[in-house]
């Protein structure tokens, strides 16, 4: 590192700084120090992530660490990531110099190198800094990364930086499950169960059916997923592993099975039934198979969701004519509560982790939209922009929904912002809808 | 002497560079890889499931859709309107052409599959796809078919007619089919 005049005691004084963190991190270890956010939540960051030194190192395009962390950043709407082009390309090239991002806005900064390990493996560190107070945030190494677990480290870095600055839990690291529909010409229609990295990257097949698919829920320790397969020619609910050696349907009875949801502790799955004659909503021990009925009304009851603390259920009841969505304890069952007003017709409510929120699907003028409902204000705010939503899926944090749509060529999985401020397509190509946002992949 | 003393700040800051380019070893973080790696390589393989038949499921349900079980040029399919369950005039004569096949056999049994059109959200759409079904049932009771001899099962707006996204689209979708599997 070079000093030159004026600018050498202040940057004494960012070492001198970075070193107490450093010893105070290596003193704290797994524990990373956290920033008060005063603002709110509804602020948004800007942040300068700097392109990795020797990222060449990488032969792989797909793997910039730096552009990985920027789309993970923007897509929650809560960070303002600058772009690379508008970065001087002789400061990047330099060594730190936080006067400089501090003057073109940006209030942090990350730093990060590459370093070889030997064929296909590497070491990546990561420093996320406060151009502000000079202090270093996080300061992280991983170590022995194969090339196919580059994107997964970038997103625990994602994952790093977002906790550190809003001092909630990141999202990034984890996966999403969705349906594409394979539509090859002269060739018969094809149902894909797949499962990708939450940016839609690193796309695997699970299973394959000339039958519809639809409706995937995660087990909550992601080993399992549970969905609707109508390969037998009518819907039955599926409990599949991810490490292919269990796949079982637990639900076939005459009429409807469908809708699965499982709950926040595993043991438990709601799912629709109607071989009482009409759609109701069942709870399954999934141990036993046992199952107790939780609504009793004559008219459609389906798509159950869980309150975060597993002790309630929302779901969907057109009971009064129109679908709307209703909330039930399961310790009383058949105390029922309205929970949305406005709109004819609000759908598929799914509830945010922190048990804050629920989102839905709403009918309004431009169309079915994902809407978002504050159950302790009960004020509520539709956020997309599309006209054709289905299947909304909070991430892991509650700081971003999934949703699918249908565009000129066909289904989109898409990832809004809470706040309604960030919408991203995700890069999956082709046909694909009903995504489903899994737990985190690895605890935090 | 400021030189001196801008030379001996300089070898300190050095020395303290030197000791920043090397961070902690995060060995927590180290261990969070090599644990993503576990859980693909017991989960997914590039090529897909471990362990089990990567043929597609599904394939004699599939072919049912190829059949045509169309009697005396009637297409076997009951239309409805927009947020429809109840049989128009139209629709009861398909109904009724295809009681006064059915009374010719009276062991045939019949499924009727419903169906949606892709608006609204897909598991309320699974709920009323089996309430068009229902419908249609209960108008074949009415006319004389015995329960037993009917199945019903919705698709919901899993299984269109038409891949439109549009009204002539939709109008094919919201349907039912009859199918006569034993004919």
């Amino acid at each position: 590192m070079r000093f030159q005049g004026k600018m050498m005691h202040q940057q004494i004084k960012t070492v001198i700084a970075g070193l107490a963190l450093l010893v105070s991190l290596a003193a704290l270890a797994d524990d990373p120090v956290r920033v008060e956010i005063t603002g709110g939540t509804e602020q948004s960051y800007p942040i300068a992530v700097t392109p990795f030194k020797n990222q060449v190192a990488i032969a792989n395009s797909d793997y910039n660490i730096a552009q990985i962390i920027r789309d993970d950043l923007g897509r929650s709407g809560s960070f303002n990531p600058m772009r690379e082009a508008d970065m001087s390309p002789v400061m990047v090239a330099g060594d730190l110099n936080l006067d400089y991002w501090r003057k073109v806005g940006q209030d942090y900064v990350v730093i990060g190198e590459v370093r070889p390990q030997g064929t296909d493996m590497y070491q990546v560190d990561m420093r996320l800094i406060n151009s502000l107070n000079q202090q270093e945030l996080v300061a992280r190494r991983w170590n022995g990364v194969s090339g196919q677990l580059l994107r997964s480290a970038a997103h625990q870095m994602s994952d790093a930086i977002y906790s550190a600055i809003t001092g909630r839990g990141g999202a990034f690291d984890s996966r999403m499950a969705y349906i594409r529909i394979d539509r090859t010409p002269g060739k018969r229609k094809m149902f894909l169960l797949e499962v990708a990295d939450s940016d839609g990257y690193a796309p695997r097949t699970i299973l394959r059916s000339y039958m519809p698919l639809m409706s995937i829920s995660w087990s909550p320790d992601a080993t399992r997923l549970a969905y609707v397969s109508f390969e037998n020619r009518k819907p039955e609910v599926i409990i599949q592993s991810l490490d292919g050696r269990l796949r079982q349907s637990v639900a076939s009875f005459d009429g409807i099975n469908s809708a699965p949801a499982w709950s926040p502790d595993g043991r438990s799955l709601l799912m629709t039934l109607s071989k009482g004659g009409n759609p109701d909503i069942y709870v399954m021990d999934v141990a036993t198979r046992r199952l107790t009925q939780l609504t009793f009304d004559s008219a459609i009851e389906t798509e159950a969701t869980w309150a975060a603390d597993g002790q309630s259920i929302f779901f969907n009841s057109d009971r009064r004519g129109q679908p709307q969505v209703f909330q039930a304890s399961l310790a009383s069952p058949r105390d029922v509560k309205r929970i949305t007003f406005d709109g004819k017709y609000n759908a598929k409510p799914i509830a945010s982790p922190d048990g804050r929120y629920i989102a839905y699907i709403r009918q309004d003028v431009g169309g079915f939209k994902v809407t978002t409902q504050d159950l302790t204000t009960g004020d509520s705010k539709v956020i997309s922009s599309t006209g054709s939503d289905e299947s909304p899926s909070f991430s892991p944090n509650g700081d971003m929904i999934a949703y699918s749509y249908n565009d000129y060529r066909g289904g989109v999985v898409a990832v809004l912002s809470r706040n309604g401020r960030a919408f991203t397509k995700l890069n999956i190509a082709g046909d694909v809808r009903d995504p489903a946002w899994g737990p985190l992949t690895t605890a935090q | 002497m400021k030189n001196l003393s801008r030379i001996a700040l300089l070898s300190a800051v050095s020395i303290l560079l030197a000791a920043c380019s090397d961070p902690p070893v995060d060995d927590s973080a180290a261990n969070k890889a090599t644990v993503v790696d576990g859980a693909m390589g017991n989960g997914m393989s590039s090529n897909g499931l471990k362990g089990m038949d990567l043929n597609a499921l599904g394939a004699m349900s599939a072919l049912e859709d190829d059949k045509n079980y169309a009697v005396g040029g009637v297409q076997p399919t009951i239309y409805f309107g927009l947020d429809q369950f109840s049989l128009d005039d139209k629709a009861q004569a398909v109904v009724s052409h295809y009681v006064r096949y059915l009374s010719t056999k009276p062991s045939l049994p019949v499924v009727l599959e419903g169906n949606c059109d892709e608006r609204g959200s897909s598991e309320y759409n699974m709920a009323l796809g089996e309430r068009r079904a229902k419908a249609v049932r209960d108008a074949l009771v009415v006319s004389g078919i015995a329960t037993s001899r009917i199945k019903v099962v919705s698709f919901g707006e899993e299984k269109p007619a038409s891949e439109g996204h549009d009204e002539t689209a939709w109008a094919l979708n919201r349907r039912v089919d009859m199918k006569f599997p034993q004919q």
